[in-house]
């Protein structure tokens, strides 16, 4: 008996001890991919759906494909990426920080377009998730954090960008989101050795660039942009930034200040007024 | 894999029914008690196995067992103090810095311990310790006279939350010739990695003691006790993503990374203690012990920190679809996380990408450790005489001197190459507003394992003479008691941070001087009823957290920092019968100038204030019942009922600074007049049933009901600022305290105990067997519920940063089994 209950105890011991990783499931979330569709709609073609001042839902699974031209990494852009093909750009509205470390420039992206919304910021169009009405005004949102997965799908990285050379002539509303080079410009004579924008109170502010043959476009910087506190260079030359508009203004966004090369002698009062032929640093793209 | 899951389950159930078959008792007192259960969330999601009961844990006083052993889970605390007191060998291991508790260091290995005084509602103890809680006094002494050996083995199961089992041994000596008397333990605990939610756990702690007795008067003693853990940390969640994630026991603290789950967030200890016992006996009257203690080595603990990046966090408000006003939105977002559940963990693999494609390999995600190395020497001398038969006297020093050196290193650049040596606070918009942590050091590139960040060392000191004296009388017990100690605090940073210059440096001591006075009266009626009345009156030190505002990068204290004070009345009815015990206590006690401080991100102002509170005054009272009786021969029923009422009796005063530059941003009133100040439930009942059978075999169920039980509030945002920016509606529903719903848990176990002797030999098998559920029904219930800080000071929205909760994990398992041969 009693060499039975030592038996026992000793059995009790050691299977109490085997027992120990029982009866558990491991928790495995096998991550699954969104299924991209194979057909691509051009930029182009999205931003036709657009009628201004409305919004569109799109029902159907229609799939961009384009490359960012600027995102967040300065910011200068708050929480959107701008993306473009060979035929348009277009604003992606992304709730969401630091998408430079995700989305780099150069990024080659599909987008899945299929139940966000495309609307427009000032006449900017953009490519949003949610509108929201009620409160009279019509209040956009981003696509969330956790669903950029579902939605954009990185193809390809360190995709070469050309921008667009264009002139004062050329600048339309079909420009919107492109990475575009403008030549011969310079800041007027009032925004050169100014600060970009108001640094210290966060203010953004639009500074006059002139094209000399005439024109006006202005660059607009965020008083969060890193750069904002840099000044203005009083030389002329070449400046690169996406394009944009606020309602009828012209605007550049600046993606660094690297995008600005304007270290010619300014043409204003000489060149521009003697219509002389311009020169100009070359573009480093 | 889904074989070898099935066959684990089927092991655990044939285990079960053994346990249930042959689960036997060595309790006394028949509660499901344990000392192990550690007061904050980590240890409640490991220690499941410790509730199970063993004669050591089991306390004379059934109100205490209950809310001890039982009652954690509803955060029942007795008249306001949340802590219990362990004083081992006439030490205790509280510290002033950060509220440093040693107990649970202390007590790794609980039943190598003897347990020589309880104290509850009590004002007279031996040891000079106070209070009106509990307070269990435990020596590490060998006490045993024969050689003896214990091995034990348990386990706790919570079904697919969590696993640990643990092993113990114990050699004792017994008596040597020499009377020198040796122990030696080691206690070993091991949870699985992967076992979700907090991670794992492995822990190994070691004990060794040596006594010696010199005529029969005089003795010394040495122990050795050594803990070397480290474990994954659970974490809180909001009540939206715990039913997003459909678990009970969420936490948004680990993810998943190279393909295995990944768990930054852990803790380390590996302390040594050492402490020496005197203790001399002139005579049956006269005695004196001194008692001396040190603990040294490190605590760390982890977590995923950023800088300059999207908050990595699963459960960050921004991310879930509480955030977003759209409706149909906020539907796409839900359903896509039922989807994709793994989107409510961290995805270690893309902020090892970011970081590995970052300029020069910087890591904008990394898992840091906070270092704490402890030097703390503790002592208490101790004098006790009996003057008369009936007077006796006892005087002594409590002396403390603790100095614990925190220090940042990088754990984990999880595949980056070097972390600037920054602070990284962040605000909303995931704006870096940086500063250097070390001006001297500019720029510096950190490498994994470096020491980074903040880097200081704060002590204190704390000598403390008392004497009381205790009166016997036929008809009347008197005692009376008074105490007085200096307090001193002090800070010395190492490097100098590019905000603060003082940040370098010593502060000196903060020196105060505190007393204490209690007395009591117990009058006898009779033989069976008795009347006992206690007064006391304390003047305490200002805490930590208000003499160092945030020590880590300045020196600066809170505005409200004063001296603390407590008075309190306790008036007791206790009846003594063979088969009924029972006591009814009206107590009131009156806190004042208690204060608090935190740091948060305050919406209206973008940017990291320091809230400070200061003369905040409240008063617990409240009535405890208790009775013990015996309904059978074999079946004994204990039932306790607390009621309290704590509430803050005035409006406080409360300030914002800024952090950057400690600037006044804000100061006024804060509208807590006659708010709850305690989370403890309003209302407690709690019953336990014991039945025994047959000698040494018993079966127990503890059941608690509890009642009006509170989140716990963050006061900062009842505010007159508040309060004079939305219409009275909406300051109503800021103003008022969230209650949780009325909760019930029902406890059940089984042991036995029994001993057979070793063939041809006089030596002792003692067998004690021990199963049980706790929370039988599964129910749901929030351990730790809170406001957060955080509250939208732009729309005073009450949603936008709701409470979070940690929820008890549910029915859980545990099985224990010791043999101990003698």
């Amino acid at each position: 008996m009693k060499i039975k209950s030592c038996l026992f105890g000793v059995m009790s011991l050691t299977f109490c001890y085997l027992l120990t990783p029982a009866c558990f499931k491991k928790s495995v979330f096998a991550a699954t991919k969104e299924n991209f569709g194979d057909s691509i709609t051009s930029i182009k073609s999205l931003r036709k759906m657009h009628n201004m001042g409305m919004a569109e839902y799109i029902a159907q699974p229609i799939y961009i494909q384009g490359t960012v031209v600027a995102n967040d990494e300065h910011y200068n852009i708050y929480k959107s990426l701008y993306v473009q093909d060979k035929t348009g750009g277009i604003v992606i509205v992304m709730d969401g920080q630091s998408l430079y470390q995700t989305y780099p420039i150069g990024t080659l992206v599909k987008i899945k377009t299929q139940n966000l919304l495309l609307t427009d910021y000032r006449h900017m169009v953009q490519l949003v998730a949610s509108v929201d009405s009620t409160s009279g005004v019509l209040v956009t949102s981003g696509i969330p954090a956790p669903m950029f997965s579902k939605y954009i799908q990185i193809v390809a990285e360190n995709e070469p960008i050309n921008p667009l050379m264009v002139n004062f002539k050329n600048l339309s509303d079909t420009l919107q989101g492109r990475l575009i080079q403008i030549n011969a410009v310079e800041f007027s004579a009032a925004d050169t050795g100014q600060t970009y924008a108001d640094k210290k109170n966060k203010l953004g502010l639009s500074r006059s660039l002139k094209f000399c043959s005439g024109g006006t476009i202005y660059v607009r910087t965020s008083g969060y942009a890193d750069f904002a506190g840099a000044k203005t260079p009083s030389g002329n030359g070449i400046v690169i930034g996406v394009y944009s508009v606020y309602n009828n203004e012209k605007q550049l966004i600046l993606r660094d200040t690297n995008d600005i090369l304007l270290t010619a002698k300014r043409c204003t009062g000489a060149a521009w007024l003697q219509n002389l032929p311009q020169t100009g640093p070359k573009s480093p793209i | 894999m889904q074989i070898w899951s099935s066959i684990q389950c089927m092991r655990f159930k044939i285990l079960l029914l053994i346990s249930h078959l042959f689960v036997f008792q060595n309790l006394i007192q028949g509660q499901v008690a344990s000392e192990n259960i550690v007061h904050d969330e980590d240890a409640h999601a490991t220690n499941a196995v410790d509730w199970i009961p063993s004669l050591l844990n089991a306390t004379a006083n059934p109100l205490n067992n209950f809310v001890t052993f039982n009652g954690r889970i509803f955060s029942w605390n007795l008249r306001g103090e949340n802590n219990a007191i362990r004083i081992v060998d006439g030490i205790h291991w509280h510290s002033n810095i950060k509220s440093w508790n040693g107990d649970r260091l202390i007590t790794g290995i609980n039943n190598v311990f003897k347990r020589d005084e309880f104290l509850f509602n009590s004002v007279y103890s031996k040891s000079g310790f106070w209070s009106f809680a509990n307070i269990s006094l435990m020596s590490s002494e060998n006490t045993q006279e024969k050689k003896s050996i214990t091995l034990s083995n348990s386990f706790s199961v919570t079904p697919q939350i969590n696993n640990l089992k643990s092993v113990t041994a114990i050699y004792r000596t017994g008596l040597l010739s020499n009377k020198i008397k040796l122990s030696a333990a080691i206690k070993i605990e091991d949870a699985p990695l992967n076992v979700l939610p907090n991670g794992y756990k492995k822990a190994m702690h070691i004990f060794f003691s040596i006594d010696k007795k010199w005529n029969n008067h005089s003795s010394l003693g040495l122990s050795v006790f050594w803990n070397r853990s480290d474990q994954g940390r659970v974490a809180t969640g909001t009540n939206e993503v715990i039913l997003l994630s459909k678990q009970r026991s969420y936490s948004a603290n680990w993810g998943w990374y190279q393909q295995k789950a990944f768990f930054p967030s852990t803790r380390q200890t590996n302390t040594p203690i050492i402490t020496l016992r005197y203790q001399k006996k002139w005579n049956e009257r006269n005695m004196l012990s001194i008692n001396n203690g040190v603990v040294f080595g490190k605590e760390a603990s982890s977590n995923l920190e950023w800088t300059k990046a999207a908050d990595p966090r699963p459960d960050y408000y921004k991310y879930l679809p509480s955030y977003f006003i759209d409706t149909a939105l906020q539907s796409q977002l839900r359903n896509w996380y039922l989807l994709h559940p793994e989107k409510l963990q961290i995805n270690f693999d893309r902020l090892a990408a970011i970081n590995k494609s970052s300029l020069g390999g910087r890591s904008f995600y990394f898992v840091n450790q906070e270092n704490s190395a402890l030097l703390m020497m503790h002592g208490s001398v101790l004098f006790s005489s009996q003057l008369k038969p009936n007077l006796s006297f006892q005087t002594g020093i409590h002396y403390a001197w603790d100095q614990i050196h925190f220090y940042n290193t990088v754990k984990d650049l999880l595949g980056g190459q070097f972390l600037y040596n920054y602070n990284g606070w962040m605000n909303d918009d995931s704006l870096a507003l940086s500063f250097q942590q070390d001006v001297l050091h500019p720029d510096k590139k950190m490498k994994q394992g470096e020491k980074w960040g903040p880097d200081f060392l704060i002590r204190s000191f704390q000598f403390r003479p008392w004497m009381q004296v205790q009166r016997l009388g036929p008809i009347f017990e008197t005692s009376i008691a008074l105490g007085y100690s200096i307090d001193g605090l002090g800070r010395i940073g190492f490097n100098q941070n590019g905000l603060f210059e003082n940040s370098k440096g010593s502060t000196g001591f903060n020196v105060f001087y505190n007393t204490d006075a209690k007395a009591q009266i117990l009058y006898k009626l009779n033989g069976r009823l008795y009347f006992k009345s206690i007064l006391f009156a304390k003047w305490m030190a200002p805490k930590y957290q208000s003499v160092f505002l945030d020590p880590e990068i300045n020196i600066a204290a809170s505005p409200f920092v004063a001296q603390e004070q407590q008075y309190g009345a306790d008036f007791s009815v206790l009846y003594r019968a063979p088969n009924l015990k029972s006591s009814i206590s009206c107590y009131q006690n009156m806190n004042f100038n208690e204060t608090e401080n935190r740091m948060f991100y305050h919406d209206a102002y973008a940017l990291f204030v320091y809230g400070s509170i200061g003369n905040m005054h409240s008063v617990n009272r409240g009535i405890e019942f208790v009775i013990e009786t015996s309904i059978l021969q074999n079946l004994k029923l204990n039932y306790a009922a607390t009621f309290v009422d704590s509430y803050y009796f005035q409006n406080a005063n409360y300030q914002f600074v800024n952090i950057n530059n400690l600037q006044l941003r804000e100061s006024g009133w804060l509208q807590i007049k006659n708010l709850r100040s305690s989370n403890s439930p309003n209302l407690v009942n709690a019953f336990s049933l014991i039945y025994q059978p047959i000698y040494g075999f018993t079966i127990g169920l503890t059941a608690i009901y509890a009642n009006e039980r509170s989140i716990a509030p963050s006061l900062f945002r009842r505010s007159d600022w508040v309060k004079i920016k939305v219409d009275p509606i909406s300051w109503s529903q800021i103003q008022a305290i969230e209650m949780l719903d009325d909760n019930k848990v029902i406890n059940v176990f089984l042991s036995k105990f029994f001993q057979t002797k070793l063939i041809n030999t006089s030596k002792l098998l003692r067998w004690s067997m021990s199963g049980g559920i706790r929370n039988i029904f599964n129910a749901l219930i929030p351990v730790i519920a809170y406001e957060q800080t955080r509250f939208d000071y732009l729309r005073f929205n009450k949603n936008r940063f709701p409470p979070k909760y940690l929820m008890d994990a549910g029915a859980s398992f545990s099985v224990r089994i010791q043999l101990q041969i003698q």
